[in-house]
């Protein structure tokens, strides 16, 4: 065994160890963010699925008839999901334009979000009086 | 002890270092994997709300301004359903602008809505088209139940119920 032998084998070794150690490294980082991201990415469902249930529960509840006035439906479903409670992590925004509520759940890292439209008249919160209205186009 | 024969070391080493390299490549591997399916997933999941989303700016609609397509078959709509939507809001209806504020800018292009084989049951598919986008465009499904009008009111929602998305995947 040459000593050019030896030294050749150790160079091959030690930079292959070297490299193998820093794709360890960076993956073992890569799985852990991923896991963490899995995690809120969760959490968001969940909360999400939270406003969404308090939004099918207010309009199990809802009066019968529903109401004509579909703006303060909204203003009562908006109510109505913000008083459900929202997960630990996450932050829950609840918007209302028109007739429409904008729930959006947001985690702060990663920067993660989900959002959805809610429409009363598609809970069944409010309806149209039986004389047909005309115009509007109910968009939020 | 007899020293090693010759030519051993480096075939050794070689090997060795290889079997690191591969260890650590296919560790990689794996991470991007599940890096890409979870962007997949976060896309699908943003999917499914654009079109929940446009499914009940779609109800809302169809209960406050135009009831009267609420229980009718969408090929239907041309000839019975003039009465209540003349022929540019029907297709404002089809081809809804989703006013969900997201970029790309899409429209929920209304592929189904005719009674489902639940009594007042209604099966709806809306496709979304993104600004863009041509190919794969992901459909959402969803039935709807109707309460017929009452006393003091017109129809109304009882339930939406979402029952999935088909494609979308990139």
């Amino acid at each position: 065994m040459s000593l050019i032998e030896t030294s050749l084998a150790a160079v091959i070794f030690s930079g292959a160890a070297g490299c193998s150690l820093q794709l360890w490294c960076l993956g073992t980082a890569w799985s852990q963010r991923l896991e963490q991201q899995h995690r809120v990415a969760d959490e968001l469902e969940a909360a999400l699925v939270a406003g969404l249930a308090a939004a099918r529960e207010a309009a199990a509840g809802s009066s019968n008839p529903a109401p004509s006035d579909c703006t303060a439906a909204a203003e009562q479903l908006a109510a109505r999901i913000q008083a459900a409670p929202a997960g630990g992590a996450v932050q829950r925004l609840l918007e209302r334009r028109g007739d429409a509520v904008l729930l959006q759940v947001r985690s702060g890292e990663p920067p993660l979000e989900r959002q959805r439209w809610l429409h009363p008249a598609a809970l069944g919160l409010c309806a149209a009086p039986l004389a047909p209205v005309g115009g509007g186009d109910g968009s939020p | 002890m007899d020293p090693p024969a010759a030519g051993f070391t480096l075939p050794l080493a070689s090997g060795a270092a290889l079997v690191l390299v591969l260890g650590g490549l296919s560790l990689q591997t794996a991470a991007l994997q599940g890096q890409a399916g979870l962007v997949a997933a976060r896309r699908s999941r943003g999917l499914e709300d654009r079109l929940a989303s446009g499914a009940s700016q779609l109800l809302a609609r169809l209960v406050l301004d135009h009831p009267c397509l609420l229980t009718l078959p969408l090929a239907d709509w041309p000839s019975a359903g003039a009465a209540c939507a003349d022929a540019s809001q029907q297709e404002a209806l089809q081809q809804q602008t989703l006013a969900d504020g997201e970029s790309p800018a899409a429209t929920a292009q209304l592929q189904r809505w005719e009674p489902s084989a639940e009594p007042l049951g209604m099966d709806l598919a809306l496709e979304l088209r993104e600004e863009g986008r041509t190919a794969r465009r992901p459909v959402g499904r969803f039935r709807v139940w109707l309460e017929p009008p009452g006393v003091a009111q017109g129809w109304r929602v009882a339930r939406l119920q979402e029952l999935g998305l088909q494609g979308g995947r990139p």
